[in-house]
């Protein structure tokens, strides 16, 4: 398996402020394969993700990603890890607004050991003529693709997305998610989707839903619906 | 809606309490420096003038050769001016100082007593406060000068010697070198009189009545002496020379006149027997024609006067007799003989009109060289040498005048400073303003107005700028303007001074600060806010807010930094600024120590004699072994201050002084530091006052000296004496290379190359502290100011911090990225700062120094530059040490927290 979770638990505060958001979770993903996590607000599900992407720590439990467990890594071990295996994708897409379009997928590049061809990348998310903007001239698709291109670059094997088509409309959702779909096929990226859009699952192979901080059901999707014709996206 | 932004505040105040700590000592350091400064200035120039009314300081002194009579005196004060003798002399005491001995006073410069009593009797004594500290002296202590004891019964000063200088020509103060001592009056006639001690300098000080300056000096000038009444044996020897000439004259005039009667006289005698001498010799004639006729007899012929000569020549013709031919040439000798007589008696008539006319001329000649020689040699000696009106004076009220630059100048640089910082204030909230642009557009939304908001968010930098001003003002009033004032006290020669506060001062200090704040804060965040509610909800990025421009490196990181750069540069400008002006504080400091080095090793490499001897009763021949020369006091008021100018006449090759003077009453040769303060060059003009004369004197720049010493210009000795009236083997000053034994009731003063290198060593010694200062408060400002903007760099690039981090760049590729940016900015700023500060504050730096005539090298060795620069890549690399903590603390998971 290629991302395995097993209990894994994580609180935050003290006394009478503490809650444990995660309290054993386990669950397990394969290489290639693309996967949802759903669950309400407060369900843990982002925590997870976090978690997941070293970017916040657990209490306890195992977190193994092409079999290299990240629980107990140092800070710098843990960047090291992020850098080497990870892309993330986010709801508002946290590119720098000083950068231009180019610019901000450079960022990755820049620390990438086999980085992809910017120029092909720029041209498969429709990028080409709007490298030279600055994001506040992009659209909010334009945006996140230009965050998708800036995960993509280093060609991770891991994409970490929270909720990527959470501020986009309708349309403008379906092109992003046929785009993940494309990556996840040309590249053969794994990736875990944070979503409370109930369609998503409907495209990808496996889809965990979380409750309280635990897996309340886990499964894989017989049949896929391409994300092109997903619905009430 | 404000009572609920008024909460926020304090919370706000709690969570950003380091940065705002930094910046309320920030603005207290400088309100302290400003206050500390302006208030001692104000302390010193306000209390000097309170002190006026108190000390009954004088409104001016002259000196007279000797003492006023009764009679003088009450003619003087008819008009209800007072005067009071001030008479002194000088003592040696140990050490090679000099104690000048003073009566106590009773009407004028009144002595302030720090501690102790006055004078009461023989052997106590009340001493100048300066020398008393330099030589550890206390009440109860004994001090010795001229061969005589004194007890210290009190330590103190006197408003007439404020700046404590032995000579009106002194550059500095020497605190270990002179100092005053007051005694009782018998005591110093005791002194006086005992005949050890050297000329008695007879000065009084005045306070006019119902008079002006220039009236009561021309009523002193009427006064005269009697060279009969001079005392003095060297004073004495000169009028009698003066005396001699004339008598000289006057014997030889006379000698002249009597010659000319006698000679008159004489031919008058001679002439009275012409008569008989030519009757004597017509009968002699008669007599010999008659005995010739006798003799002639037998031919019948009468021979007469006119016709011997024709009837005896064709006699001989005829019988060419011999005695014929002998007696008609005894007949023409006698005729010639008498002719002769004729002509004797006639020359000596004419010689004894001549010689009586000459007698009557010579006569009319010794009456008007009588005349002249009453004009020329008038010995009308007028008793006044010396008149100085206070205003006139350097050494009244010299720490107030000294301290009116520093008191302007820390006015405009507070103002300065204080905008600096309050931009540097408006940078956080600039950037809290940013972070809260959502919150800010929904309240907008919600019917909060812009003034509200305004209000609120200039409110903690204004209110950090009054407690801070409050502070800075207790600090400054409290401590610092005393501290301050310690420099001026360890230089003049003053009471100490109550504390004051100023009202404009005060207002200066509690307003100026906020509204300096509110109105840079206002003015900065304006724009800010005057967005729409939902451009500011939607956190929108105006595409105008990045410079459309694009950057061709291929180098991600340096291409990063130049649009972080970029964004950044309002934080960048501040950094920037602070930089200037913390680094021209830094260079005024510098300047100050650099300059008054220069002063130090430059007098006394320019001091080429080992001994300079200024004579008060010069001699006629110059001492061997010495060079002389002739000094005359001038001015000049181009600063706006009175500064002397000495005018040393030598000639061509003197061996002391660099300078080829031309001849020419009006060409000067101007030493260097003329040069560095007023930029003369050849060709120019320099119009200087002579006030003995109440003159004007202008030059013709011919050349320029490398002397530094003082503002000196040189002539050419026989030129400077025809230009001053003086006789031409005139000198009043003799340099030489070894002492010359120059009787010393003769001489003014005695300089030695170690008095003056000691002299200009007092400047470096006095500025120190107020150089470590500047460089303290300097490197200061500059630290926190750099901290603070990196730091607030950092805050502002959190998310990009955070995501980078996110991505998983490493520390160092992160510090690489955000900090290394800065290092361009400090780098690329202080190469334009550091020269520009040199720049500006070398342009300012001669207004701090108008009231002194001292050359003004500010150039830096280049290794300093080097140092400064140094310094600030330094200090930058600290700062980045110290920041990279700060960055290590921003979580991957900001950015998530912040979006969600």
């Amino acid at each position: 398996m290629y991302l395995q979770v097993k209990d894994v638990k994580k609180s935050y505060g003290k006394d009478t402020s503490y809650v444990q958001v995660l309290k054993g979770i386990s669950t397990g993903l394969e290489r290639g394969q693309m996967c949802v996590i759903q669950g309400t607000s407060g369900s843990g599900k982002s925590t997870l993700l976090n978690c997941i992407g070293g970017l916040d720590t657990m209490d306890s439990g195992s977190i193994t990603v092409d079999g290299k467990e990240i629980f107990g890594l140092k800070p710098a071990q843990l960047s090291d890890y992020r850098r080497d295996n990870l892309g993330f994708i986010f709801q508002f897409y946290n590119l720098v607004p000083n950068l231009t379009v180019r610019e901000n997928i450079q960022i990755c590049r820049h620390i990438a050991e086999h980085p992809l061809d910017m120029d092909e990348l720029l041209e498969t998310l429709g990028l080409t003529e709007h490298q030279n903007k600055f994001p506040a001239q992009l659209s909010g698709g334009q945006q996140q693709r230009t965050a998708i291109a800036r995960a993509l670059i280093k060609n991770p094997k891991l994409l970490l997305c929270d909720e990527p088509t959470g501020a986009l409309d309708s349309k403008t959702s379906r092109d992003i998610l046929v785009l993940l779909e494309e990556i996840n096929v040309k590249y053969g990226t794994t990736m875990l989707i944070v979503t409370h859009n109930n369609s998503i699952k409907n495209m990808v192979h496996k889809v965990i839903i979380i409750k309280d901080g635990l897996v309340k059901k886990e499964y894989m999707n017989e049949t896929r619906t391409p994300a092109a014709e997903l619905e009430d996206l | 809606m404000n009572k609920v932004l008024r909460k926020r505040l304090l919370r706000d105040l709690r969570a950003n309490f380091g940065r705002y700590l930094a910046l309320f000592l920030l603005f207290v350091l400088g309100l302290y420096l400003v206050i500390s400064i302006v208030g001692s200035s104000e302390m010193i120039i306000q209390g000097t003038e309170r002190q006026k009314a108190v000390n009954m300081v004088e409104d001016g002194q002259f000196t007279v050769f000797l003492p006023l009579t009764e009679d003088d005196l009450s003619s003087l004060t008819a008009d209800g001016t007072v005067i009071e003798p001030m008479f002194s002399f000088d003592l040696k005491a140990d050490e090679n100082a000099t104690l000048r001995l003073f009566r106590n006073r009773d009407r004028i410069d009144l002595i302030q007593l720090d501690t102790g009593s006055p004078a009461a009797k023989s052997g106590e004594a009340v001493i100048e406060k300066g020398y008393a500290e330099a030589h550890d002296l206390h009440t109860g202590d004994t001090v010795r000068a001229g061969g005589f004891d004194f007890k210290v019964t009190g330590i103190g000063s006197v408003p007439d010697y404020d700046m404590c200088i032995a000579k009106f020509s002194d550059s500095a103060v020497e605190r270990s070198a002179f100092g005053l001592l007051f005694v009782t009056g018998e005591q110093y006639d005791a002194i006086r009189d005992s005949g050890t001690q050297n000329a008695e300098e007879y000065t009084y000080a005045y306070r006019l009545g119902n008079t002006t300056d220039d009236a009561l000096k021309e009523k002193i000038r009427e006064i005269k002496i009697e060279p009969e009444q001079i005392e003095n044996r060297y004073f004495r020897e000169t009028v009698d020379e003066i005396l001699q000439e004339r008598r000289d004259i006057e014997n030889g005039i006379r000698d002249l006149h009597d010659g000319a009667d006698e000679l008159a006289d004489g031919l008058h005698e001679l002439t009275g027997h012409n008569r008989e001498l030519c009757d004597a010799a017509d009968a002699l004639f008669a007599q010999y024609l008659a005995q010739a006729n006798q003799t002639l007899a037998a031919q019948h012929l009468a021979l007469t006067e006119e016709n011997y000569a024709d009837t005896l020549e064709s006699l001989i013709g005829q019988t060419h007799s011999e005695e014929l031919a002998a007696l008609k040439s005894s007949l023409d000798e006698l005729a010639e003989f008498r002719q002769g007589i004729y002509d004797y008696t006639d020359g000596a008539g004419s010689a004894a009109d001549g010689s009586a006319e000459l007698a009557d001329g010579v006569s009319e000649l010794k009456e008007n060289t009588d005349e002249l020689l009453d004009e020329v040699f008038k010995l009308d000696i007028e008793n006044l040498t010396s008149f100085v009106a206070a205003k006139d004076n350097i050494r009244i009220a010299a720490a107030a005048g000294d301290v009116i630059m520093d008191r302007n100048a820390g006015l405009v640089a507070g103002i300065i400073i204080l905008a600096l910082f309050a931009y540097v204030l408006s940078v956080f909230v600039v950037h809290q303003i940013e972070q809260e642009q959502s919150v800010i557009g929904a309240l907008y939304a919600l019917g909060v107005k812009k003034k509200d908001l305004m209000l609120h968010y200039i409110t903690m930098p204004t209110l950090i700028a009054f407690l801070a001003a409050l502070a800075g003002a207790a600090l400054g009033f409290s401590f610092g303007a005393e501290s301050q004032a310690k420099d001026s006290y360890a230089y003049f020669s003053l009471p100490v001074f109550d504390m004051i506060y100023p009202a404009y001062l005060v207002v200066y200090a509690l307003v100026i600060p906020p509204v300096i704040s509110a109105a840079v804060n206002a003015l900065v965040i304006n724009k800010k806010l005057s967005r729409t509610a939902l451009s500011l909800m939607k956190n929108e990025q105006s595409a105008g807010s990045y410079r459309q421009f694009s950057l061709k490196t291929k180098r991600f990181p340096l291409l990063f930094a130049i649009r972080q750069l970029v964004r950044e540069s309002r934080s960048a400008i501040a950094m920037v600024l602070g930089m200037c002006v913390s680094v021209m504080v830094v260079i005024l400091g510098l300047d100050c120590y650099v300059m008054c080095k220069a002063v130090r090793d430059d007098t006394v490499a320019d001091t080429k004699y080992s001994y300079q001897y200024l004579y008060k009763y010069p001699e006629k021949t110059v001492p061997e072994g010495g060079e002389a020369a002739y000094i005359e006091t001038l001015s000049t008021d181009r600063t706006g201050y009175t500064l002397d100018v000495t005018v040393i006449g030598i000639d061509s090759d003197n061996r002391f002084f660099d300078a080829k003077p031309e001849k020419g009453k009006n060409k000067a040769v101007v030493n260097s530091s003329l040069v560095e303060r007023f930029g003369f060059k050849p060709g120019d003009r320099i119009l200087l006052h002579d006030a003995a004369a109440d003159a004007d004197d202008c030059f013709t720049v011919t050349g320029i000296s490398k002397d530094s010493v003082g503002f000196t210009i040189f002539m050419d000795i026989d030129s400077m004496r025809e230009l001053f009236g003086r006789d031409g083997d005139y000198f009043n000053a003799v340099y030489s290379d070894r002492a010359l034994g120059i009787d010393e009731g003769r001489l003014y003063s005695v300089t030695t190359k170690e008095d003056v290198a000691r002299s200009a060593s007092v400047y470096v010694k006095l500025m120190l502290s107020l150089v470590k200062t500047m460089i303290a408060a300097g490197t200061v400002i500059f630290c926190v100011v750099m901290y603070l903007m990196m730091g607030v760099i950092i805050d502002r690039s959190a998310a990009g911090i955070s995501l980078i981090k996110i991505f998983g760049y490493r520390p160092k590729e992160i510090r690489a990225l955000y900090l290394n940016g800065n290092l361009l900015v400090v780098a690329a700023g202080a190469l334009i700062a550091v020269p520009l500060a040199k720049f500006l504050m070398d342009a300012i730096y001669p207004s701090f120094i108008r009231n002194v005539a001292c050359s003004m090298k500010l150039a830096f060795p280049w290794y300093l530059y080097a140092v400064i620069y140094a310094a600030v890549i330094l200090v930058y690399f600290v700062i980045n040490r110290l920041l990279i903590g700060k960055i290590n603390r921003i979580s991957p998971a900001e950015v998530l927290k912040n979006r969600e």
